[in-house]
């Protein structure tokens, strides 16, 4: 394992370890490129991952934040603190964008209220790395690997979708091994993907990209690093980046080229806390959009009431989905698409507290004595960018370093609601075409797909980066996660991610060796 | 107090003095009674006798399960009682929540304290005090502590941790039975 110097200005510095950054550090130790990774949580093994709910605290990241709008103004997203990111907590759905989605200002036009954009790049330009993606983490459905078998919750959406007249479902494209690849087992149905996969069937960063990038020589991973602030030269080039370690104690650790991949809210956190005499504003952020943009995706879900038992927290979580309505088809009544993709209720005391938040009473209570027999499904669709919703520095608290903590505002556009409201009530005919006796439909959880807060856009007028990730106003500095997303596409964003990160690590292997930055 | 409100009160009456070998036999949505011990709470260190009560009877109408025994909802509120002695602004919140609860129920359910009102009574207390920090404070300990305990699982049928099984691959994942042939 390598060990670089503070001063060793020749490393890329990587901060964070998760699906983009991850991905884009082994990719680049592969190619000889000297690595530092910056992770502000703890590095966990297989044998800390466990089947339960003390799994929470263990991996999510808990640092105070704010929300406000529709978001919970405590927790207003759930996503990761621990090396791998938020790649251990994924339900690992792996789908590919649909062309149109990367035209989506062309595709569905002016939507008011609306700060819609077409992608710099195209689906041809990605599909290559599409396909290098679905190989290096064993999509279920590609490489001529089988699908997972159905679990009972995916039988009951199958049976549900074939009654109401889709066509287009099956147990999804999952980066879950369905055999025995790349020296990880094949998936037991254990049926806590979410809370981490104790067997390590499941694709996390933490235990493929990062041991093989430390196996290179040239990559150096540092956990319990919490990035503070990036630095400049007067040139306007970034030089390095601050610290804390474990202990609170800070470091500059050089740099020559630096990837901000923290996720869509510590991203763009950071780069407005870097704000200088130079770049008063914040870093890259000439054109007013870091921190804008944000999108949760549309979501919400549903619980239905079966006649008969479906025990859903038995096998994979997310391995069944009807992709139907992921089409665009403006008679609906909404711009965009969404995908229909199974979820489980998470157990006891999940499904009274998930199925109708702050439910009780005596008809609510027979309700969850009939949990043996809850179905569940997870709406995921494409919510339309708004400038309002974004990513600020909280006026009023700080974290332990002294660091404005980020406040996260999200409302809900007119379009998203129509989606939802849509989407709920096909939900509930597929769950009533079965004999369901009730069907809970309920709004998003706290965000686990956080996107679009540093976007690319072709013109650096209206985002940050272009499509490379590369920003606009500085040469040498990458947004590397999802924050870059032009727009949220209705699937699932980590294979995206990843195949977005696997083409940046080739690109800056290229201006490297070019000596463009 | 409509008549319905005494009507309800008398017939929760006759059901309570049929005695918990009555209450047994017809436990919620067929499920066996899960053997517990009637609650006391005379042992608690912040709250009193009468504060116990109260908060037993207010976790018991938040998740009315017939088939659990006293001592589960007891369990609860021995959590916020221990809670509340450690935390002074927790055990002010408490107080002033259970006054409230008995005022409420002293002043439209004839004088009665809101352990000896009916579940209709009793529910129509709750809604009152729905959205205060108190109802907030009960509501997570109730949740929690009822669905968080290994014996209602197995009645509900949640199955725990799955990993030191080898998971469900051969444990009836997809055993369903009911679903129409595809």
């Amino acid at each position: 394992m390598a060990q670089f110097d503070l001063n060793d200005d020749s490393v890329v510095v990587i901060i964070g370890s998760g699906a983009g950054g991850g991905t884009l550090g082994n990719e680049l130790a592969q190619k000889g490129v000297k690595v530092v990774c910056l992770e502000a949580g703890k590095r966990l093994t297989l044998a800390d991952i466990t089947n339960g709910g003390e799994m929470f605290a263990k991996i999510s990241w808990l640092d105070p934040r704010e929300g406000s709008g529709d978001l919970d103004p405590n927790f207003p997203a759930w996503i990761c603190k621990t090396v791998g990111g938020t790649t251990v907590h994924w339900a690992a759905a792996s789908l590919r964008f649909q062309p149109h989605e990367f035209k989506a200002l062309t595709t569905y036009g002016r939507v008011q209220g609306a700060n819609l954009d077409d992608w710099p790049i195209s689906y041809e330009d990605l599909a290559p790395y599409y396909d290098l993606a679905e190989d290096k983490m064993g999509v279920t459905g590609t490489n001529g690997i089988p699908r997972l078998p159905g679990n009972n919750n995916y039988h009951v959406l199958a049976a549900g979708a074939k009654k109401v007249g889709y066509t287009d479902y099956h147990t999804g494209n999952m980066a879950i091994n369905s055999r025995v690849r790349d020296g990880r087992p094949a998936c037991r149905q254990l049926g806590f993907c979410m809370s981490g996969c104790a067997i390590g069937a499941k694709w996390s960063t933490l235990y493929t990209e990062v041991p093989k990038a430390e196996a290179t020589g040239n990559y150096e991973l540092r956990p319990e690093s919490m990035v503070i602030r990036i630095n400049h030269d007067a040139s306007g080039k970034v030089t390095g980046v601050v610290y804390a370690d474990a202990d609170g104690v800070m470091h500059e650790q050089k740099a020559r080229v630096v990837c901000v991949a923290g996720n869509s809210i510590e991203s763009p956190r950071l780069l407005l806390n870097s704000a200088s005499s130079m770049y008063p504003d914040g870093l890259a952020n000439s054109s007013g959009q870091v921190g804008r943009n944000y999108m949760p995706h549309l979501t919400g879900a549903v619980y239905a009431v079966m006649p008969g038992e479906v025990n859903l927290h038995r096998g994979t979580q997310m391995a069944g989905i009807i992709r139907d309505e992921s089409r665009y088809d403006a008679k609906r009544g909404f711009a965009a698409g969404y995908e229909l993709e199974t979820l489980p209720a998470f157990g006891l005391p999940g499904y009274p507290a998930y199925a109708k938040p702050g439910g009780w009473g005596r008809e609510y209570a027979r309700d969850i004595e009939a949990y043996r027999n809850v179905a569940g499904l997870w709406i995921v669709g494409e919510d339309m960018p708004q400038e309002i919703n974004r990513v600020t520095l909280s006026s009023k608290q700080k974290d332990r370093f002294g660091m404005p903590v980020a406040h996260v505002h999200k409302q809900d556009h007119p379009n998203d609601k129509a989606m939802r409201e849509h989407a709920w009530k096909q939900s509930t005919a597929l769950y009533e075409s079965l004999g369901a006796r009730k069907v809970y439909t309920r709004m998003p959880f706290s965000s686990t797909h956080n996107l679009g807060t540093n976007r690319q856009s072709s013109d650096a007028s209206s985002g940050v980066c272009n499509g490379f990730g590369q920003t606009h106003d500085i040469a040498n500095l990458f947004i590397s996660d999802g924050s870059q997303f032009t727009t949220s596409a209705a699937e699932n964003p980590t294979l995206t991610i990843v195949a977005l990160a696997i083409r940046q690590a080739e690109y800056i292997a290229g201006e490297m060796s070019r000596r463009s930055i | 107090m409509s008549n319905e409100d005494l009507e309800l009160r008398r017939r929760e009456f006759l059901k309570i003095a049929g005695g918990s070998a009555f209450m047994s036999l017809v436990a919620g949505a067929g499920f066996t009674a899960l053997p517990g011990t009637a609650w006391s709470a005379h042992h608690l260190k912040a709250l009193s006798e009468d504060e116990g009560k109260t908060l037993l009877a207010f976790a018991r109408t938040l998740f009315p399960h017939d088939f659990l025994a006293d001592s589960y909802y007891g369990n609860v509120v021995n959590a916020v009682d221990e809670k509340a002695a450690a935390d002074a602004a927790l055990r002010q919140q408490i107080t002033e929540g259970v006054a409230r609860v008995e005022r409420l129920s002293k002043k439209n359910f004839g004088d009665q304290s809101f352990h000896q009102l009916g579940e209709k009574a009793r529910t129509r207390v709750v809604k009152t005090v729905e959205g205060t920090p108190f109802f907030s404070t009960m509501y997570g300990e109730t949740l929690g502590g009822i669905y968080g305990h290994p014996d209602v699982w197995k009645v509900l049928g949640f199955e725990g941790s799955s990993v030191e099984h080898g998971g469900y691959l051969e444990r009836g994942f997809d055993d369903i039975s009911w679903l129409p042939k595809e």
